[in-house]
């Protein structure tokens, strides 16, 4: 039982882990796409909401590492 | 040598550039882009990185909103599948108990952090697919599947044709089309897909490029 927790711990980790290198992947395309066409207000919006997203997921990660 | 045929006289008309031709009464008036425009003239507050410091934007396209409503609509209903199950899972019988509590805390979050993600890669898709015609030239920015984007642009004199279709009963309710701009030789041809007020688009395009449709 105690390995199967610590599997499913590391499991989880894991996929939060790609999540956050996805959400990383996502920031870094709303910054490029926003040097190639820059709409004053809207794009400052969007890198925002993409900056709040990647650090949600950071937070999950490190809510999943306590809570698990 | 006597002469066999001689023409009129008229006067060719030369066609100047777009960049200096007077701009008609709509073109004039400064239009303002918000996160939701499709379709704008004369946008004051867009810049493209090869934009040069004269270059104005006189039009500026994107698919038209409702193209949307199935990422949206499916975001909705897959956001009300946490909320349902704890409902769902007791009339069916089933028993969760061996399910740890802290996972199913992780969990739920996890799983509107990704949907989350989805509806912003959508947005994004939406967002970042722009076609843009200044006095100069048309550039056409493509993005797609998250790490695709594809900037292709072309100077208003090398554009042959431009035309537009509207087919379906939606796109005639809502008022959008996609308009074809067909450049020189083996130049690739531009499409703004799925745009609001296609007929307008492609006359503000022809009137550019010295034609009348």
């Amino acid at each position: 039982m105690e390995l199967t927790t610590l599997i499913v711990k590391i499991t989880v980790l894991a996929l939060i882990s790609f999540y956050i290198v996805f959400t990383f992947v996502v920031l870094n395309q709303v910054s490029v796409m926003n040097r190639i066409v820059t709409l004053t207000h809207a794009s400052n919006f969007l890198k925002i909401i993409a900056v709040i997203h990647f650090f949600l997921a950071i937070s999950l990660f490190i809510a999943a590492l306590v809570i698990l | 040598m006597q002469d066999i045929f001689v023409s009129p006289h008229h006067s060719v008309k030369k066609e100047e550039p777009a960049a200096h031709q007077e701009l008609p009464p709509e073109l004039k008036k400064k239009g303002h882009v918000h996160v939701f425009s499709s379709f704008c003239t004369s946008p004051h507050d867009v810049r493209f990185e090869s934009q040069q410091e004269n270059e104005k934007i006189l039009l500026f396209l994107r698919s038209h909103f409702i193209t949307n409503i199935s990422w949206i609509f499916l975001t909705i209903v897959l956001a009300f599948i946490p909320i349902l199950i704890p409902i769902l899972l007791p009339l069916l019988n089933m028993d969760t108990s061996f399910v740890p509590s802290g996972l199913l805390t992780i969990f739920i979050p996890f799983y509107y952090l990704a949907l989350f993600s989805y509806a912003l890669v959508s947005f994004m898709t939406w967002f970042y697919n722009i076609f843009i015609v200044t006095g100069d030239r048309v550039v056409d920015i493509d993005y797609s599947n998250t790490v695709i984007h594809n900037v292709a642009e072309t100077k208003i004199t090398h554009i042959q044709d431009v035309n537009y279709n509207q087919v379906g009963f939606i796109s005639s309710i809502f008022n959008y089309g996609d308009v074809y701009v067909q450049t020189a030789g083996n130049e690739v041809n531009f499409e703004a897909l799925s745009v609001p007020n296609p007929r307008k688009a492609t006359e503000i395009i022809a009137n550019l490029i010295g034609g009348k449709k």
